[in-house]
């Protein structure tokens, strides 16, 4: 039986619904392109309940999680939350992942659904000799995302919670319906926005997690806010460049190959995965994560070959219709030489070649679209 | 007729993939059914068959590519491509905003419509497989 998160009920007969991670999702509601537009232009309500949240919490938290993840957590305040890895002694990556300094005796870590169980054991292999505890609270929380431009307003309007002053990346604990929540200034659609993590919300105590969604639609409703499934979270997460579990992270691709070796601090001490990544960066990969802008009417899709002159140089990993483009867009791993040389390539469309420009991420006009717009 | 909220016009033959067909003499007009418009939701691009190409029934005609998926179209029966809508190429919303009108794929001069109009559904067998994977969906 596919488990459902504790907002189940409130959307359930008006979306389409999916399966993912072993939950029943919502797909989506009125439809992805409205639900995508919705959040490129005013703002987006997400239940991302399904994805993993553990606490770490002990003396020895900090070097502990030190050693499994590839940025520093020590160094970063109390209120940060960093985007990371989890990779294992080959380099290639376990999960991504965010993880939330409470303190430094207390984290919160938010993974993939689909590795919850997987990071689970993994993190729990380290943990001998070590003053620290791992706890999965997924089952008593849900997460809520809310997510474009008017996020801001909407949290304040809807919730009266102040969120403004938060900056990207950081969190504050606030509280809501008498219950704690995390609300972090973070996201996986390229717009500003939100996720705020309820605690205490399980499929037994409901409540205070449906209050949320409801008063955000009701207070969105008027400014064309829309609740979202997995469908537009997939396209906006594409259309921004970010990177999926399955998809363009695997345990056989490493950050490095993926172009995100920003989230890799070299000056730490040492972490999983380490001595790899630091050859990787000193003599390259043989294959890069590109970005490819169709050019004709045509929409790669995961697994499809890329081309040059005939020759096979590389295969799409996550490819859509891009909304804002009105075009097919993908990411792509091919030959790093390739991708340094090449501008543009071709895309095996079920046996069409179509051709495709390389493309650095975001796909859309960074001074239009996404959090750093200028307009 | 309806089945929940898809139409299924009653002047109409169909296929168990969700195309129908208007026969006009010995032609027909081959589009998508409202079901299969609203299960692909917002289609955006479509590739259709060229002018004078020969169709099989049951054969791969045409593409419907919508943000999630691409689905084939097939011929509901054979014959000779006489008119393709180029409108769609412009403007595959069409095909979920009128599906039996403005949304039709192409019209063909037909070859053996004896042997294969038994193929077919009526109406009344299309709506009740409808009703079937509506049960199905809960």
């Amino acid at each position: 039986m596919p488990r459902v998160t504790p907002l189940y009920s409130t959307y359930r007969f008006h979306s389409r619904a999916t399966e993912f991670a072993g939950y029943t999702m919502p797909l989506m509601f009125k439809g992805i392109i409205q639900e995508h537009l919705a959040v490129r232009e005013r703002a987006g309500i997400f239940d991302v309940s399904h994805m993993g949240r553990f606490m770490v919490e002990g003396r020895d938290a900090e070097r502990f999680l030190n050693h499994l993840v590839t940025v520093d957590v020590a160094r970063a305040e109390a209120g940060r939350a960093q985007y990371t890895f989890l990779c294992h002694e080959g380099g290639g990556v376990m999960d991504d992942l965010i993880t939330y300094k409470l303190g430094s005796d207390r984290f919160m870590v938010v993974v993939n659904a689909a590795n919850r169980e997987k990071d689970f054991e993994w993190i729990s292999r380290w943990m001998a000799g070590m003053d620290v505890t791992l706890k999965d609270v997924t089952d008593d929380s849900v997460l809520i995302a809310v997510q474009g431009p008017r996020s801001a307003d909407l949290v304040k309007e809807a919730l009266g919670l102040e969120v403004s002053g938060i900056r990207r990346f950081r969190f504050v604990l606030a509280s809501y319906g008498g219950l704690e929540v995390v609300v972090s200034r973070t996201g996986y659609t390229g717009e500003d926005g939100f996720e705020m993590a309820v605690m205490g919300v399980s499929l037994q105590r409901p409540q205070v997690g449906m209050e949320m969604w409801d008063a955000l639609l009701e207070k969105g409703r008027r400014w064309g806010v829309e609740p979202c499934g997995l469908g537009a979270r997939d396209t906006l997460r594409i259309e921004a460049g970010l990177p999926l579990y399955g998809n363009e992270l695997a345990q056989e691709f490493t950050p490095v190959e993926a172009k995100l070796d920003r989230f890799l601090d070299m000056s730490k001490f040492d972490y999983i995965g380490k001595p790899v990544h630091e050859r990787q960066l000193k003599e390259g990969t043989a294959k890069t994560l590109v970005g490819l802008v169709c050019i004709g009417n045509a929409v790669p899709r995961s697994h499809y070959g890329v081309f040059l002159g005939g020759r096979q140089v590389g295969f799409v990993t996550s490819g859509t219709f891009s909304p804002i483009l009105r075009k097919g867009i993908a990411m792509a791993y091919v030959d790093s030489n390739v991708a340094k040389e090449e501008k543009e390539l071709e895309v095996d469309v079920r046996g069409i070649k179509c051709k495709a420009e390389i493309h650095p991420p975001p796909f859309y006009d960074p001074r239009r679209y996404g959090w750093r717009r200028t307009s | 007729m309806k089945v929940k909220d898809y139409d299924v016009p009653e002047d109409l033959l169909y296929t168990k993939d969700h195309e129908w067909v208007r026969l006009e003499a010995e032609e027909a007009v081959v589009g998508i059914t409202h079901y299969a418009a609203e299960m692909l939701h917002d289609v955006v691009f479509v590739t259709l068959p060229s002018l004078g190409a020969k169709v099989e029934a049951g054969k791969a005609v045409a593409n419907v590519e919508s943000v999630k998926s691409v689905s084939d179209v097939f011929s509901p029966l054979s014959g000779v491509v006489t008119s393709v809508n180029q409108e769609l190429t412009q403007h595959p919303e069409l095909i979920n905003q009128d599906p039996y009108g403005r949304g039709w794929f192409f019209r063909a001069k037909l070859t053996s419509l004896e042997a294969e109009r038994g193929g077919l559904m009526d109406p009344s067998s299309y709506a009740k497989l409808l009703e079937e994977l509506v049960a199905q969906e809960g």
